[in-house]
């Protein structure tokens, strides 16, 4: 989200700017198309549309006393994967209208 | 309509069934066991949150039958049917957590399994060994057997003592076979809210109960011709991810775990 912002600025005030984004291409239509992308389970609970954390998992610890340990499953931290960065995985709740 | 009690029907779904043909007096529900009688009338359209869901009995492949038990019994204390509407029993709770765990998210998707091992802070999240469905077959045998020694079981207690006995797992301070009891009691609760509220595709949820007890509306893709209509009650039907053209829910369990 804030990539596209600095990037949108740039790009005014003459700078020739390159996005490099990670993950697979997924697109308005017909990536996030309705009534699949209105699913609570898939996208805010299981987080679908975040890294997955078995192939790149992350240690955490809340102070350097402690010993940091895998997150074994996404709680509080998301860090989100595929194009378009935090605009679209920031909960996947973001209704997105399309006629049926 | 033959009432036979099968082991999967408890005492709540058959007290459930008997509510939902609420047309039948229960001198018309003993003529309809002859063979002769006429079949019997067809269950009423659900037309608010108070009408319970139609009476099905499960089949269970995760849970084995005094899993299963233990089950359907608890989810109902967690959710109990009341004046508000169904409870998790008729909303087919049970059935959900039976196909969660039986499939890739009880096998462990997306759940990072290699070491380190060790407990960490609660702020470090779950950092047990086992999968969901290792958890809770480790947790129901711990429990089962706990019942089966004071010749009794969990499915028997009165609903009182349901309440008593789940609370004391969520208080903790046992150990079930190597799974703290506040940690299944943790994951049951969610995964009965879980199966409650979300879209019946995933097995819970049946007749979209939960969504018209509270007024959500559901897998909408657009509210177009509504939008303009001020200070006037929405009240549509709650429409599933799932329907198909004829408006039947098709039940998907395995949930996918990337878009």
């Amino acid at each position: 989200m804030v990539g596209s912002i600095l990037s949108k600025e740039l790009a005014a005030a003459g700078y020739k700017v390159v996005g490099l984004e990670r993950g697979q291409a997924r697109f308005t239509v017909p990536e996030f198309q309705s009534p699949a992308i209105h699913d609570e389970l898939r996208f805010d609970v299981r987080k679908a549309l975040m890294q997955d954390n078995t192939r790149e998992p992350v240690t955490f610890r809340n102070n350097s006393s402690q010993t940091a340990l895998p997150i074994r499953r996404w709680e509080s931290f998301l860090p989100g994967t595929g194009l378009g960065g935090s605009m679209v995985h920031w909960n996947g709740q973001t209704y997105r209208f399309q006629g049926e | 309509m033959k009432l036979v009690n099968t082991p999967n029907v408890t005492r709540r779904s058959f007290v459930a069934s008997v509510g939902a043909a609420t047309v039948l007096p229960p001198a018309a529900a003993l003529v309809a066991e002859r063979a002769d009688a006429a079949p019997p009338a067809p269950p009423a359209p659900h037309e608010s949150a108070a009408a319970p869901a139609e009476p099905r009995q499960s089949v269970y492949l995760f849970f084995n039958v005094a899993e299963a038990r233990f089950i359907e019994a608890a989810c109902e204390r967690l959710i109990p049917a009341d004046e508000a509407g169904a409870g998790a029993l008729a909303a087919g709770v049970p059935d959900y957590l039976d196909k969660q765990l039986g499939g890739a998210w009880g096998a462990g998707e997306r759940l990072y399994r290699s070491g380190p091992w060790q407990p960490g802070t609660p702020s470090q999240g779950y950092q047990l060994p086992f999968t969901p469905a290792e958890l809770f077959h480790t947790a129901l045998r711990a429990i089962n057997q706990d019942f089966e020694k004071r010749g009794t079981s969990f499915g028997d207690l009165s609903a009182e003592a349901q309440d008593t006995y789940l609370k004391s797992l969520e208080a903790g301070g046992r150990d079930l076979d190597g799974v703290p009891s506040p940690v299944f009691f943790d994951m049951l609760l969610r995964m009965t809210i879980e199966g409650f509220f979300s879209d019946p595709v995933y097995g819970g949820n049946r007749d979209m109960v939960a969504w018209r007890m509270i007024g959500f509306p559901g897998a909408y893709a657009d509210y177009y011709e509504a939008i303009d209509q001020h200070g006037v009650k929405f009240e549509r039907a709650p429409k599933s991810l799932s329907e198909d053209r004829h408006g039947h829910v098709q039940v998907h369990s395995e949930i996918p775990a990337s878009l």
